[in-house]
C-alpha cells in the first residue's frame, strides 16, 4: 500500500486523525480479524516493526513480530519504543508494542492502544455464543468492541435502523406477531420479567401490535429509533414507554411521550433522537411554523381546546389594535381553524 | 457507505485510511492519484533493475509514445516481455504509477516491463489510447532484437481500464495478424461499456470503484458522440466485451474481485474465451475489491498477487526457480 493509504505518519493527532485509527481496528474487529491479519494492518498502518507477546495456557511465551511489508521476524530487533498490555478481564495476557525507529510520532500511543484493545477482544478465550447471547451483548454490551462483535455474530449491518420493544404479559409469554421483525439472527431475551426484542423499524406494524397486545393483556413499551450499534443506549427508553402504558393504553411508543422521554433513567439521551423535538426544531426555522408553535403553546398553556380558540380570538383582537407584545402569540385565521380541526387527546 | 460485512478484515480496515477520490473532479482525482505516487515513489529502490524511458512513434500521425523499459541488469540473451498497461478509468494514472509492480515482475520473473504511458481520456478518446498501446506492441515486436526482446514471448498485461486497454490491444492484434501475443494477463479488467451486469447494478458504493465511476469512465473514453450502453457503434476494441467472435486468442489469466462492479463482466469474458477454445485461468478473491491489490500486505493481496505472476510465468514459459 505504500503511500497509497494514509499511514500513522501522515495522520494529524486531532480527533479526526484518531477517529481514524479507532475505525481501522474496529473494522478489524468487525470483520473477524486473527492475530496474525491484527499484526500485518497495524504495521502497515504504523509503517514500522510490530510486535505481540501472549502467554500460552502453560506459561509458554509466544512472540511474533511483522514489518510494514508483511515480513514475519524482521531484523534488526529495535527494542519497544511504544508498548501496551493486553488485558483480558483482570488479567495480564501480553503485550503490543511497536519499534519506531527515530522519532515517536503523536499517534503512537493511541494506536498502541487499539492494538492492545484489538489483541485482547481476539485473544478472549470463548465458546461460540448463541444467538440469545449475542442478543444480550448488543443490548447490553460491556464495550464498544461487544457491539461490533455481537452485530457481526447476528449479522446485523450496525447502522441497520431498529428499535426495541420491552413486553410484559401474564404467564411470561411472548408477544406473537405474524411477519418476523427481528433484524439478522436476533432473538428474544427474558430479563427480570420482562421480554426484550430487538425489531427492525421498517417491519414494526403498529396495528398488529395493539391487537396482540390487546388480545394477550400484555404492555409493550417501544423505544426510540437507533442504529442497531446504537440500541443498548436506547433499551431505557422502551422500559420508561413500558411504565407509562395502562389498561386502556397497552402500547406506548417513546416517540410519543416527547420531550418526557428525557426523564428516562440511564444514559443521557441525544435530543436529535427525539422526534417532538426535532420537529419542534425544523419548525422554528419557517415564519409559518413559529406560529404553529406559538399556537401550540397558547393550547398548552390554556389547557382546553376551547380556553385556547378564546385565547386566541382575545390575542387576535389584541394584536388588530396594534399591542406588539401579543403579536408572537397570535395566530392567523388559518391557525385558528386548524386548532380548532386538530384531534386533541 | 455499506459496510460490506464480506470483506476481508485487513481490507476493511484499510478502506478507514483510503482517501476520498472524485471521479468527476478529474484534475482533483489527477492531482491526489499523483500526490500518492510520488510519495509511494520517492524511497522506491531500482536495485538490480536498469530502466530506459524511451519513446516510439504513435500510430498514423499520432504523438510519440513514452514507454518505461524495463530490464534487469547485465542480461544477455533475448528477455519475454510483459507490455503493462496502467489503469486509472481511461482517464487518470500514469505509467510510472506501475514502477513498483514493475520492478516486483522483473526481479522475480527475470523478464522484461515495457511500461507504456498512453494518452488519456477525456482529452484523448478512444482510439487514442487503445491505439498507442497497439504502436507500442507493434514496435517492440519489430524492434525486438534492438530490445533485447523474444518477439515470440510477448505477454500483454493491464489492470482496471488497463485491462481492457489490453484485452482491445490483444483482438486488435488477433485481427491486424501482424504480432502473436503469447499471452494476456487481465486483471480486474474494464471490459463492458453496457454496465448490465448483476455486479454492476449491485455495487454502486463500493470502495475505489463503483457504478457512478464507471458510467464517467466510459463516457471519458467513448468521447463526446457516445450516447450511451444502447450505442451501436461502440467498437469491439473499446469494450471488448462487444466481441462476438473470441476465438484464436492467446492463452489468458484473468482475475475479479468479489466487491467490485467490474466482477461478473470479467467472469462473463472469461467464460466465453473458454467456450471459443481459449486455454484460460479465472480467479475470483474472496472479501476482496476493485484495487484492493492496493493493500499489498494484506494475505489475500500477497495470494492474488503470487496466483497472477505464476500465471505470467507460464504463460511465458519463465522457468521456475528451483526451491
Amino acid at each position: 500500500m505504500q503511500g497509497l493509504m494514509y499511514r500513522l505518519a501522515e495522520l494529524d493527532a486531532d480527533s479526526a486523525g484518531m477517529v481514524r485509527v479507532i475505525d481501522y481496528f474496529d473494522a478489524l474487529v468487525r470483520h473477524g480479524a486473527d492475530a496474525t491479519s491484527l499484526l500485518r494492518a497495524s504495521a502497515a498502518l504504523a509503517d514500522c516493526v510490530v510486535g505481540i507477546e501472549t502467554t500460552g495456557k502453560v506459561g509458554s511465551r509466544d512472540v511474533l513480530r511483522c514489518d510494514r511489508r508483511g515480513q514475519w521476524s524482521p531484523l534488526p530487533q529495535l527494542a519497544p519504543t511504544t508498548a501496551k498490555d493486553i488485558v483480558l478481564g483482570d488479567v495480564v495476557a501480553g503485550r503490543v508494542w511497536i519499534e519506531r525507529p527515530g522519532e515517536k510520532l503523536p499517534l503512537d500511543d493511541m494506536l498502541v492502544d487499539r492494538m492492545a484493545l484489538t489483541a485482547a477482544s481476539i485473544l478472549q478465550p470463548r465458546r461460540p455464543l448463541t444467538d440469545t447471547e449475542q442478543t444480550r451483548n448488543l443490548l447490553f454490551p460491556v464495550d464498544e468492541f461487544a457491539v461490533l462483535t455481537a452485530c457481526a455474530a447476528l449479522r446485523i449491518e450496525p447502522s441497520t435502523a431498529v428499535r426495541v420493544l420491552v413486553s410484559t404479559m401474564a404467564g411470561g409469554v411472548r408477544l406473537p406477531m405474524s411477519a418476523d421483525p427481528a433484524p439478522g439472527r436476533s432473538t428474544g431475551i427474558e430479563m427480570a420479567g420482562e421480554h426484550l426484542d430487538l425489531v427492525l423499524d421498517s417491519r414494526l406494524r403498529e396495528s398488529e401490535l395493539y391487537q396482540a397486545a390487546a388480545t394477550h393483556s400484555a404492555c409493550v413499551g417501544i423505544s426510540l429509533a437507533a442504529k442497531a450499534s446504537d440500541a443498548h443506549l436506547l433499551v431505557g427508553t422502551a422500559r420508561f414507554a413500558r411504565s407509562q402504558t395502562s389498561e386502556r393504553t397497552p402500547v406506548v411508543y417513546a416517540d410519543d411521550l416527547g420531550a418526557l422521554v428525557l426523564l428516562t433513567p440511564g444514559p443521557r439521551i441525544d435530543h436529535a433522537r427525539i422526534p417532538d423535538i426535532v420537529r419542534a426544531l425544523e419548525l422554528s426555522k419557517s415564519e409559518s411554523g413559529i406560529e404553529l408553535l406559538a399556537t401550540l403553546r397558547v393550547y398548552l398553556r390554556s389547557g382546553t381546546l376551547r380556553a385556547a380558540a378564546d385565547s386566541m380570538h382575545c390575542t387576535t383582537a389584541v394584536w388588530r389594535t396594534g399591542s406588539p407584545s401579543c403579536r408572537i402569540m397570535s395566530g392567523s385565521a388559518s391557525m385558528r381553524s386548524r386548532i380548532g380541526r386538530a384531534q386533541w387527546p | 457507505m455499506s459496510q460490506f460485512p464480506t470483506l476481508d478484515p485487513e481490507l476493511a480496515a484499510s478502506i478507514t485510511m483510503l482517501p476520498e477520490g472524485d471521479f468527476s473532479d478529474l484534475p482533483a482525482a489527477r492531482t491526489t492519484l499523483n500526490d500518492m505516487v510520488d510519495t509511494m515513489l520517492a524511497d522506491l529502490s531500482f536495485d538490480g533493475v536498469l530502466l530506459q524511458e524511451l519513446t516510439i512513434p504513435g500510430l498514423g500521425g499520432d504523438p510519440d509514445i513514452a514507454v518505461r523499459f524495463f530490464t534487469p541488469d547485465n542480461v544477455q540473451e533475448p528477455l519475454p516481455v510483459l507490455l503493462w498497461i496502467h489503469g486509472g478509468g481511461f482517464a487518470v494514472g500514469t505509467a510510472a504509477s506501475c514502477d513498483p509492480y514493475c520492478l516486483d515482475i522483473v526481479r522475480e520473473l527475470g523478464i522484461a516491463v515495457a511500461s507504456v504511458d498512453y494518452r488519456l481520456a477525456p482529452e484523448t478518446p478512444f482510439p487514442g489510447p487503445l491505439d498507442d498501446c497497439y504502436a507500442a506492441l507493434t514496435h517492440i515486436h519489430a524492434h525486438a532484437a534492438e530490445w533485447g526482446i523474444d518477439p515470440a514471448r510477448i505477454a500483454v498485461g493491464g489492470q482496471s481500464a488497463g485491462g481492457g486497454l489490453a484485452a482491445g490491444t490483444v483482438l486488435k492484434a488477433r485481427d491486424e495478424g501482424l504480432v502473436p501475443v503469447a499471452f494476456q494477463l487481465l486483471e480486474i479488467p474494464e471490459l463492458d461499456d453496457r454496465l448490465h451486469t448483476v455486479s454492476m447494478a449491485e455495487f454502486i458504493d463500493t470502495p475505489l470503484w463503483n457504478r457512478p465511476n464507471a458510467i464517467l469512465s466510459w463516457r471519458y473514453y467513448l468521447g463526446e458522440s457516445y450516447t450511451g450502453p444502447a450505442d451501436p457503434s461502440v467498437s469491439l476494441y473499446a469494450a471488448p466485451s462487444r466481441a462476438t467472435d473470441l476465438s484464436a486468442l492467446p492463452p489468458t489469466y484473468l482475475c475479479t474481485m468479489e466487491l467490485d462492479p467490474l466482477r461478473d463482466e470479467g467472469i462473463d469474458y472469461a467464460l466465453r474465451l473458454l467456450q471459443a477454445g481459449v486455454s484460460v485461468e479465472l480467479h475470483s478473491f474472496s472479501g476482496t475489491f476493485h484495487g484492493s491489490g492496493l493493500v499489498a500486505t494484506a494475505e489475500v493481496s500477497r495470494r492474488a498477487a503470487a496466483e497472477s505472476r505464476n500465471a505470467l510465468r507460464r504463460g511465458l514459459r519463465v522457468p521456475s526457480p528451483v526451491l
